[in-house]
């Protein structure tokens, strides 16, 4: 079994959480608060300790197959004793039994560990309010759903993603065409002009994010970018206390493609905007080269709100940093065809009315 | 001799007014028989005999009603004559005014050279307003244009009847009163397919707002500022080539040229004419 990691209040001995309001650690039952790095020193002193050995040996009981244990991790809470039992990617959660949150420290031990981490700065008030907010003024939401939903689970997620950066230099050749047109009584007359439009430059990306989670789905993050690295600090597993995280099951190398796919489009939207006056413009060719490329590894904070209504499970994510709220939402299909067949009437009336006047 | 003589003169003068008041409203009757135009003229015989009696007997009525002369004539050969110039002679030399009035309005076709004219005189003037004729027009050079010529006639009469209908409430249809048509049938191919298409529009925009989850496929956000710079420009000029269409034909140019009645009453018949 791998070690679990709680941060203990100096003061009542209570797990310590990180609060996003005062970005600090802080005791949910006396109310102290250390800062992160007193923390990580006090803390430091506390593993100098020798714990208790108390270990049962020959304890009978039915075992878990091979095939069965594939997949699972298993760990001790440190608060209560109960046994843990997490997915193999599972980073940061809390006790099934007394509800202390844990970090999982072999997850970030060697490559697993983190450079970066964005702390959670947006509360679970805040993705509560935002996803309130998210439902209003949404004339095909049906009624129901709006009135009967209740959140089944809201959780912080520290969801982990690949950040790749590097310099562009590229290359863009463009046809296109400007037209003219006069006429002279008779005839309509029109000039197309062709050119011929080349564009050589370059650029930066920096921090380009990749979801580097399986669990979540990679629209739903793209969804709720951007994140500021700016923001960021070098990680520290106290962070993560009080909330889930995740370590990646998708490697950098698998990654580097969608990165690729973004940057590229990004060079070709940014060299084209470049190009103005042109009434059709084609893209010929393009040529991106890209040097002293980097990536690493951060944790990103992610409310995660999951919902069910009619025996349908629908997830909204929101960006902890900004605040940015998304999620797909059911149609009332009856409402909508009722809008269709109403709104065209009423069009129609108006458009009537306008012949109808002008006649 | 002065009794006999005074006897003679009462019994010449009895018989004269005798012979004279049976004789009179003969010869009266023969003169309104005489100066009564026709009001329906078919020269090239484009009605068959059931339409043209209808007709007729459309007009009279309506002419009678108004005691304003409604009439159609239809003539194979206009000449060297426009058809505005004929139709107002048509109208003098023919007396087509009702009774002894000059009140009446005339609708003229020439079948050689596909033109008509529209002319009126007295209480024609104020009935028929040049907005009210250039309306009548419009909705007659439809059918006559199709071939329908009944029809033309019938919609002329019926809309003839209205405006001097209006006329007599004491305010004829002008310009801002004119009657509103319904819309044709390709204008209500337009309010069906643009009502239907912006309610089905908005609708589905309505549906988008549902839905927020969709992939970025760009990285624009993550582009460090300032880091954009373009070493070469160039807009290289290749060639050009110059098309031409010709402009299409202006209807109102070619189709329908007005002569006359232009605005305000004129001494004798006046109006408008065009092709159909």
């Amino acid at each position: 079994m791998a070690g679990v990691k709680e941060y203990k209040c100096p003061s009542c001995g209570g797990v310590l959480e990180f609060d996003s309001t005062l970005q600090k650690m802080k005791c949910p039952y006396c109310g102290t608060e250390v800062e992160v790095e007193a923390l990580e020193a006090y803390d430091a002193h506390l593993n100098d300790e020798t714990p208790d050995d108390m270990t049962w040996d020959n304890v009978q009981g039915s075992s878990w197959g091979e095939e069965e244990t594939a997949g699972l991790r298993t760990y001790i809470c440190e608060s209560c004793g109960g046994e843990i039992m997490t997915d193999e990617s599972t980073a940061a959660s809390s006790c099934p039994f007394c509800g202390n949150p844990v970090v999982m420290m072999n997850q970030f031990s060697g490559q697993l560990k983190p450079d970066y981490v964005i702390p959670f700065k947006l509360d679970k008030e805040a993705a509560k309010e935002a996803y309130r907010k998210h439902l209003k003024g949404k004339i095909l939401l049906p009624k129901s759903f709006h009135d009967e939903n209740h959140i089944d689970e809201i959780k912080g997620v520290y969801v982990p993603f690949w950040l790749f950066g590097a310099h562009a230099d590229a290359s863009f050749r463009y046809n296109g065409t400007k037209k003219a047109v006069w006429d002279d009584g008779d005839y309509i007359y029109t000039r197309t002009s062709y050119y011929s439009i080349f564009r050589k430059g370059e650029l930066r990306f920096e921090h380009v994010p990749v979801d580097g989670s399986t669990k979540m789905a990679d629209d739903l993050m793209e969804s709720i970018e951007p994140f500021d690295f700016s923001e960021a600090v070098d990680f520290r597993t106290a962070y993560l206390s009080g909330y889930f995280a995740d370590r990646y099951d998708i490697s950098k190398d698998d990654s580097i493609n969608r990165a690729n796919a973004r940057i590229r489009q990004s060079i070709s939207d940014t060299f084209r905007s470049t190009v103005n006056g042109y009434q059709t413009l084609e893209e010929q060719d393009g040529n991106v080269r890209l040097t002293d490329r980097s990536a690493s590894y951060a944790l990103y904070p992610v409310w995660l709100l999951n919902i069910t209504w009619h025996d349908k499970n629908f997830t909204f994510a929101m960006n902890a940093q900004t605040g940015r709220l998304v999620g797909d939402l059911p149609t009332d299909n009856k409402k909508m065809i009722l809008f269709m067949v109403g709104l065209s009437l009423i069009f129609m009336a108006i458009i009537f009315l306008f012949f109808y006047l002008r006649a | 001799m002065k009794n006999i003589r005074r006897t003679i003169r009462i019994c010449i003068a009895s018989f004269l007014l005798i012979v004279f008041s049976g004789i009179l409203p003969v010869v009266s009757a023969q003169a309104q028989a005489i100066y009564h135009p026709e009001l329906l003229v078919d020269e090239p015989g484009l009605l068959d005999e059931e339409q043209f009696e209808t007709l007729n007997c459309k007009l009279f009525d309506i002419s009678q009603e108004h005691q304003c002369n409604v009439a159609v004539v239809v003539i194979r050969n206009l000449g060297n004559y426009d058809a505005q110039g004929y139709a107002n002679q048509y109208y003098v030399s023919s007396q087509y005014g009702y009774e002894a009035t000059d009140d009446g309005i005339l609708l003229l076709v020439a079948m050689d050279q596909r033109s008509w004219a529209l002319t009126r005189d007295g209480f024609g003037y104020d009935a028929f307003t040049d907005a009210g004729l250039q309306y009548i027009s419009k909705h007659v050079r439809e059918h006559l244009s199709d071939g329908d010529y009944y029809e033309a006639f019938n919609t002329y009469a019926d809309l003839c009847d209205r405006f001097l209908k209006k006329a007599e409430s004491g305010a004829a249809y002008d310009n801002g009163t004119l009657p509103r048509d319904l819309p044709s049938l390709s204008a209500w191919a337009v309010i069906v397919g643009l009502g239907g298409v912006l309610g089905v529009g908005i609708t589905l925009l309505m549906k988008m707002q549902l839905k927020s989850v969709r992939s970025n496929p760009a990285a624009g956000a993550y582009i460090r500022d300032g880091s954009f710079h373009l070493e070469k420009r160039e807009d290289v000029f290749l060639y050009s080539r110059v098309t031409r269409v010709r402009k299409p034909k202006d209807e109102n140019r070619s189709g329908r040229s007005s002569s006359g009645g232009g605005g305000g009453r004129s001494s004798g018949p006046s109006g408008i004419s065009g092709h159909f």
